[in-house]
Parts: structure tokens; sequence; C-alpha cells
């Protein structure tokens, strides 16, 4: 079996992350060859007087989004001799904790979301003004994370409510174009494949579940929501007896196609596509299976684990870093 | 003073149980400390009600035998009973019960916090909310419920010293 080796522990706080003592970390690796060696170059702090939830990189990383418990978004970058992180804009608009920031593979849309069960898409007009161009409410209850497709400006929230839903834009107008149904309680995190095409969730009902876009011109035949154009999510896989506890963070790796999932029973599972399985399977449905690749248990001692996150760079594809409870980031690297 | 929620609650005589006795054991380190429901139980007994100068023992809102205790994997179970089945006060007592456990208990134990089946009309609801540790985590940063958490403790602490 293959496994997920330990090669760095950073303590503090993350690689650029955040926590509950309100600032964020910046971590580089000290040696381009050696992923082992990390070093925190930079802490932004100052700004929010809450716990920082979530934190993304823009697309060029230039900018950094940091969403916090006292309800705002900020928005850090570099000043201009290239030393300290300074924070350009702040977003306000939600009612109180905001817990997920995202930025579009475009760059030029920001989304956030929070307890006020709202989900809210931004302009980028400029580094440091963001205008509010849609506050979308369909979700019934807190929502927990948003996540944009890889390359379209299409985006994926997922709520308290038990739902994910999918959100597309129509000549400037935002619109919930799927719910996907299925989990049977919050739905922590999600995220997509490479190809956007396949979405996965982690949820605290214990269970990861995998979900394929189909076109109107499907071969399935599956038929569409709202219209005829409208394409349809659909579960093709689910994941369950893998985790004891929540299911609290999911991570896609964009390089290798694998599935990173981690909770509240301290384990981190790594999963990929059974190739063989699936093709000794009669079926012309071609739904896919997944096998468990490598594990870790009590990955941060004792605590939950709180997020995975496969590395998007090529070259450290193999890297994992988690973060937990204990307030460590640990760095993973996948091991044949 | 606001309209209470349960104005006249039926109150209960704590068990005779002792607190927890101190056992040989207890103080050689090298032995792992192993808490059992007794233990858990009281830390919890005393609490006292949002809405009475009485216990949560007292009105029956928990009990020993509701408290579960799987030492060797790191695992507790409280379930606890709300005086009357509309009991807006469900919430903030299970959240009083976790943040007394959080607070007391060591780092390795995973809590489930639950209505007792069929005591509440939002037992899911209720249940979903107190075992969200995000929510939970939020609630505590927010400073008036915070305060409503800390004086609970701090009446239990009068409360223990009037004994």
């Amino acid at each position: 079996m293959a496994r997920l080796e330990l090669i760095a522990e950073l303590k503090g706080n993350t690689l650029a992350s955040c926590g509950g003592d309100q600032t964020v970390r910046l971590w580089v690796c000290s040696s381009p060859d050696d992923p082992s060696q990390w070093t925190c170059v930079n802490v932004l702090e100052g700004t929010h007087k809450q716990t920082i939830r979530s934190v993304a990189w823009s697309r060029n990383s230039r900018q950094l989004a940091t969403a916090s418990f006292d309800a705002t978004t900020g928005i850090w970058e570099r000043d201009a001799d290239g030393g300290d992180y300074e924070c350009v804009a702040t977003l306000e608009g939600h009612e109180n904790e905001t817990k997920s920031v995202a930025w579009s593979s475009s760059g030029a849309l920001v989304a956030t979301c929070g307890r006020d069960k709202s989900v809210w898409i931004w302009e980028v007009v400029s580094d440091s003004e963001f205008e509010c161009l849609s506050v979308l409410q369909e979700h019934t209850q807190d929502v927990k994370m948003v996540v944009w497709h890889p390359t379209e400006d299409l985006l994926a929230s997922a709520s308290y409510d038990d739902t994910i839903k999918i959100w597309r834009e129509d000549d400037d107008d935002w619109y919930c174009s799927d719910t996907l149904e299925g989990h049977r309680s919050t739905v922590w995190a999600i995220d997509f494949d490479k190809s956007g095409d396949n979405l996965v969730s982690a949820s605290d009902d214990k269970t990861l579940k995998f979900w394929r876009c189909y076109r109107s011109d499907n071969p399935e035949n599956v038929s569409s929501v709202t219209s005829f154009s409208e394409p349809k999510w659909k579960c093709v896989c689910t994941l369950s007896g893998y985790h004891r506890r929540c299911i609290y963070s999911v991570s896609w790796s964009k390089v290798n196609d694998r599935v990173a999932s981690a909770g509240g029973d301290n384990i981190i599972r790594v999963f990929e596509r059974d190739e063989e399985a699936e093709e000794s399977v009669e079926s012309g449905d071609s739904m896919p299976i997944y096998k468990l690749i490598a594990s870790v248990d009590n990955a941060h001692s004792v605590s939950d684990v709180n997020c995975v996150q496969w590395s998007p760079v090529e070259k450290f594809g193999a890297l994992l870093a988690s973060t937990g409870d204990d307030g460590i980031v640990k760095i993973w690297k996948f091991v044949e | 003073m606001p309209e209470l929620i349960n104005a006249n609650p039926t109150v209960y005589i704590p068990s005779k149980q002792s607190y927890r006795v101190t056992r040989a054991e207890d103080d050689n380190e090298d032995v792992d400390d192993v808490i059992d429901s007794q233990e858990v139980f009281d830390l919890i007994r005393a609490i006292s009600d949002p809405e009475h100068p009485l216990t949560l023992e007292q009105l029956n809102v928990t009990r020993l035998e509701h408290v579960a205790v799987d030492d060797k994997n790191n695992h507790i179970a409280v379930e606890f009973t709300p005086t009357i089945p509309h009991c807006s006060m469900a919430t903030l007592i299970g959240l009083c019960i976790r943040v007394r456990l959080l607070r007391s208990l060591p780092e390795r134990f995973k809590v489930d916090i639950n209505v007792r089946k069929g005591t509440h009309q939002s037992e899911q609801a209720v249940n979903k909310q107190l075992n969200d540790k995000e929510r939970v985590a939020a609630a505590l940063e927010n400073r008036h419920l915070l305060e409503v958490v800390n004086q609970v403790e701090y009446c239990n602490l009068v409360a223990l010293s009037d004994d």
C-alpha cells in the first residue's frame, strides 16, 4: 500500500493559512528541491478581530483573501518594495461570520459565504476595489464553503442545509442552476477535479460523494432541471465507512487526480480511481469506483484534522498540507 | 423581569451518590488517568440552569446514567433532558455542557452532546447545532453569549461554595 510520509511540521500557523489567533502566516519552502524545510516569512495581523476561517490566493498569487468570523473579508497585497503584506481592501456585507472565500479562475471574481445563509459574488474592479455583483440567498442554512470551477465562471457552495448548489451567470444575473441533494447532514467541503466536470463533497454524514456533470446532450439522458440547456449534476459514487466522525475537508489534486479527505476522527485518507475494478463491472454507464490507497491515523495526534490541501504545483504534486486543532501545519509526501 | 420559559419546573433531589471519590492511583504519575462517567457527570451536574438558581442535576436535566464514557476510544456521549419539550434554552444548556467539558477534559476526548431522544420538539436542530464545532467556536467568540456561558459557570462556583 502507498503511504503518506510526514516531511515537515510547521508550528504556529500555516503555508498561507489561518486560525483562531486572527492571523495568517505565510510559509515558504527554504530550498526549491527540499520540501521538508519551511520558514515562516510573514505574519498578516491586526485587521481581523476574530478567527480567520479561510484563506485563498488569487490566481496570479499577488493577492490573498481572508474570510473571518468578524463578518469581513480582507484582501492583502505585498507593499511596493516587496516586503510586508498590507490589507488593501475589506469586503463588508455579511451579517455575521464569513466562512469561506474563493477567487475565480479568471481572477475577475471573488465569492464569499457565511452563517447568514448567503453567497456573495464580488467583481474585482481594481486591486483595492471590489464591487458586489450579486447576493445569492437560496441556501436555507449557513453556507460552509464556496469553490470556483477550475476554468469557468461557475461556483459551487456547500451548506449546513445538507445540499450543494451550483451557481451560474446569465447576462450579469447569477442564479442557482442546480441543487445537489443526497447528503444526510452538513456538507463541509467540496472540490472540483481538474476538468471541472466532477465534484467531490465531504459531509458530517461521514461520507464522501462524487458528482458528475451531465450536459443536456449527454448519452445517459439524465434529464436537465430548469431548462433544456442546463447541465445536471448527479451523484455517481458514495464512499462510506472510511471515516468514523464528521469529514471536514476534501481536496482533489489537479496534478494527479488523487482525492484526500480528513476529519474529526483524526484520520487522513487518500483515494484514487480503481480502473481495474471499473473495467470488470459490466455496465454501460461507466460509474467511477474509488479505492483507498493511503491512510494516516492520528495525523495530528489526538486532534481533529480540519483541512487537507494538495499542492497545485506540478513539481510538488505529491505534497499534501494538513492543519489540525493542535495548531500545527504538516506537510506530507505521497510515496508509492 | 422577562417571562420565564418554564416558570414552575419540577425540582428533584440530587442523587445521594457522592462526588467522585479520589483513588490511590490518581496521584500516581505512571498510571494513565482514566476518565469515567462519574467524573464527567461531576463536571456537569452542578452547572446552573440559565433560568433558575438551580443546578442541571436538581432539574433532572443531566443524569449520571445518561453519560457514557469510552475512555479507551477517547469518546464521551452526554445526553440531557430539557425540562419542557419547547424549551428555548436547550441550545444554551447544551452549549454550557460543551464548554464545561471543553475546558475540563483532556484534549484526546471527542464529545457528542445530544438532547435525549423524544424530549424536545426541535431535537434534531438542537443536536446539529451543538455538534457543529464551527458554530460552537463562533458562539464562543460572541462576547454576549460568552458572558452568559461564563455566568452560568460562575454561579456554579458560588453554588458549590454554599454547600
